[in-house]
């Protein structure tokens, strides 16, 4: 297996930019739909987590990577979504709820569009694209993103993705196109209260009235 | 200064108003106070109004009841007296009148504190223009006194704190069933003075009615609680404040988009509610699609709690500061609490500060057969 093809596949942009971009996207989807979940689950019958992470991680993705130099586009072959960054396509997805799961033994649901993209990939007409990137992450409502990949897979006669590179994503890596709002700070200080606070201006009189402590 | 030694000391000097505002403090109605110290609610009437004067042993039993030192009803120190038609609140049918007045006469010992503190302290000076001759728009006024804040473009960071730089006192509801009593603000006194409630709040929802007070603050000089048009005018006012439309327009999305709500939600410190009303009202949703949005989030349960909101409720700062730089010249908390006839630890409420220091509980033994009560107390 090839290890990673990721910094060739972007070669003509700041590889280490678009990583940086996946896993903020990752991160602060990952965190909203974590929110989504717990407010939402509790309240409304038949709310889940994997719901959460389809709509929060996508959104999150296009939101974050189109402000990398050169942008994205959403497409959505077959009502899917995946995120144009013109030398590859993104698709990002779970494949487990903690870190221990193994991406390399992930069997994924079938699905016509997920066939044509990682089978008939540049021959059906309608997904011509140049490349495409897999975004493997494994995420749980208590901790959030735990960890993320990117490679290039096709699915065996097994359901099973066959690997044909893989890289590990550093969930420290913050260089993306915008600055972070989310990270351990975020319950403390949400972003508006992060610009200085007025001032207080107090000084003392000039005298202390008789009797009361001065 | 009165410094009454005794309860007959204090009956020769007996306030009547004193005798009201202990009460209405202790949430007792007539009634109730004149069970508790054995007399007749006529009695307690009379007293009040200055028909008659209490007696020593009945001026011990008030205080003893309404936990206040007996010197609390002497006369001699400034007071101000508060109707509910010098506030702003926003329903007159949510809460109970005895609530409403029980609010108000934590401002009263609000503005008490401040006259005490005053002594020791220059607060900021009051900045607060009158914008009710020169604007009727709310969203007008309240682009005008943002300019003449000099408040840089962008979100509020922090509301409360802002109110304060300004010369305005911020105060939370000091006792814990406040829930039918919303926030409320008053400008009777001389220096305004905001009331914030936590029962209901949010921190988002906070910063909201922080901003809506200051528009009645700003706006409406004649005080008609529970208006329908003013409060309408305070939440235009509140919104432009916070989410000004020139800046938010073009962030605001044209489609229901929970998730962009919520950045915006986070860029901004309004609840998502708040701005999908923004967005009916600037237009980049239709009248159904926030209805549908409106019905989206109470799904979810958002209209009561929010993702994203969990960050502590802004909380007022100016005058616990103001208490400890006049800490630098020896004053106490005890000085103010004689100085009010006050117990410290509502001294110690009134300035928002948290008494940290543990309860001493002290029990009846268990052979009083009179009664089988705890009783707590605090230093």
């Amino acid at each position: 297996m090839e290890r990673s093809r990721f910094d060739s596949i972007f070669r003509e942009v700041d590889a280490g930019q678009v990583r940086g971009a996946v896993v903020q996207a990752l991160r602060s989807g990952v965190e909203a739909a974590g929110q989504s979940f717990a407010f939402g689950a509790p309240r409304t019958d038949g709310h889940t987590y994997g719901n959460d992470l389809w709509r929060f991680v996508w959104y999150d993705m296009a939101d974050v990577l189109k402000k990398l130099p050169g942008g994205a586009a959403v497409r959505r072959p077959r009502g899917s979504f995946l995120v144009d960054l013109r030398a590859a396509v993104l698709y990002p997805f779970r494949y487990g709820a903690d870190r221990a799961a193994d991406v390399t033994n992930y069997r994924m649901v079938e699905s016509q569009f997920r066939r044509e993209l990682l089978v008939d990939a540049n021959t059906a007409e309608h997904l011509f694209w140049p490349e495409v990137v897999l975004v493997p992450y494994a995420a749980n409502p208590g901790a959030g993103l735990v960890r993320a990949y990117v490679g290039g897979a096709r699915i065996d006669e097994d359901d099973r993705l066959d690997w044909q590179w893989l890289e590990e994503l550093d969930l420290g890596d913050l260089r993306g196109p915008v600055r972070r709002t989310d990270g351990d700070d975020l319950p403390v200080v949400p972003p508006f209260a992060r610009r200085p606070e007025p001032e207080l201006e107090l000084t003392l009189t000039d005298d202390a009235p008789e009797g009361l402590g001065g | 200064m009165v410094r009454p030694v005794d309860a007959a000391t204090v009956a020769a000097v007996f306030d009547p108003a004193r005798l009201t505002l202990a009460r209405e403090s202790a949430a007792y109605s007539k009634r109730d106070l004149a069970e508790a110290i054995g007399r007749t609610p006529s009695a307690v009437t009379q007293y009040e109004a200055g028909l008659s004067r209490p007696s020593g042993p009945v001026i011990d039993a008030c205080a003893a009841v309404l936990s206040v030192p007996i010197g609390f009803f002497a006369t001699g120190r400034p007071r101000l007296q508060l109707d509910i038609g010098d506030a702003h609140f926003r329903s007159l049918r949510s809460a109970r009148a005895a609530e409403r007045r029980r609010a108000l006469t934590m401002v009263e010992l609000v503005w008490e504190l401040t006259g005490q503190l005053t002594h020791h302290v220059r607060l900021p000076p009051l900045d607060l223009p009158d914008l009710t001759s020169s604007l009727t728009e709310p969203a007008a006024a309240a682009r005008t006194l943002r300019a003449a804040w000099n408040m840089a473009p962008g979100p509020v960071p922090h509301m409360v704190r802002l109110l304060e730089s300004r010369g305005l006192i911020v105060a939370f509801l000091d006792f814990s069933d406040s829930g039918r009593v919303d926030a409320f603000s008053t400008a009777a006194g001389g220096r305004p003075i905001i009331v914030l409630t936590t029962e209901k709040g949010t921190m988002l929802r906070t910063r909201f009615t922080a901003a809506h007070e200051l528009a009645h603050l700003v706006l409406h000089t004649e005080v008609i609680p529970g208006d329908v048009a003013h409060e309408r005018q305070a939440d235009a006012f509140a919104a432009e404040f916070l989410m000004p439309a020139a800046e938010i327009a073009s962030e605001l999305p044209t489609r229901i988009d929970l998730p962009a709500l919520l950045r915006l939600q986070q860029r901004w410190g309004t609840s998502v509610s708040a701005l999908l009303y923004r967005c009916r009202e600037l237009g980049t949703l239709t009248e159904a699609s926030y209805k549908r949005a409106m019905m989206k989030i109470s799904r979810l349960g958002w209209r009561t709690r929010e993702p994203g909101e969990e960050f502590p409720i802004e909380r007022p700062a100016l005058l616990a500061r103001a208490f400890e730089l006049a800490s630098t010249r020896g004053v106490t908390i005890p000085t103010f609490a004689e100085a009010l006839q006050l117990p410290p630890a509502r001294v110690r409420a009134l300035f928002g500060m948290t008494d940290t220091r543990p309860l001493l509980r002290l029990v009846k033994n268990s052979s009083d057969t009179r009664t089988d009560h705890q009783h707590q107390t605090t230093f």
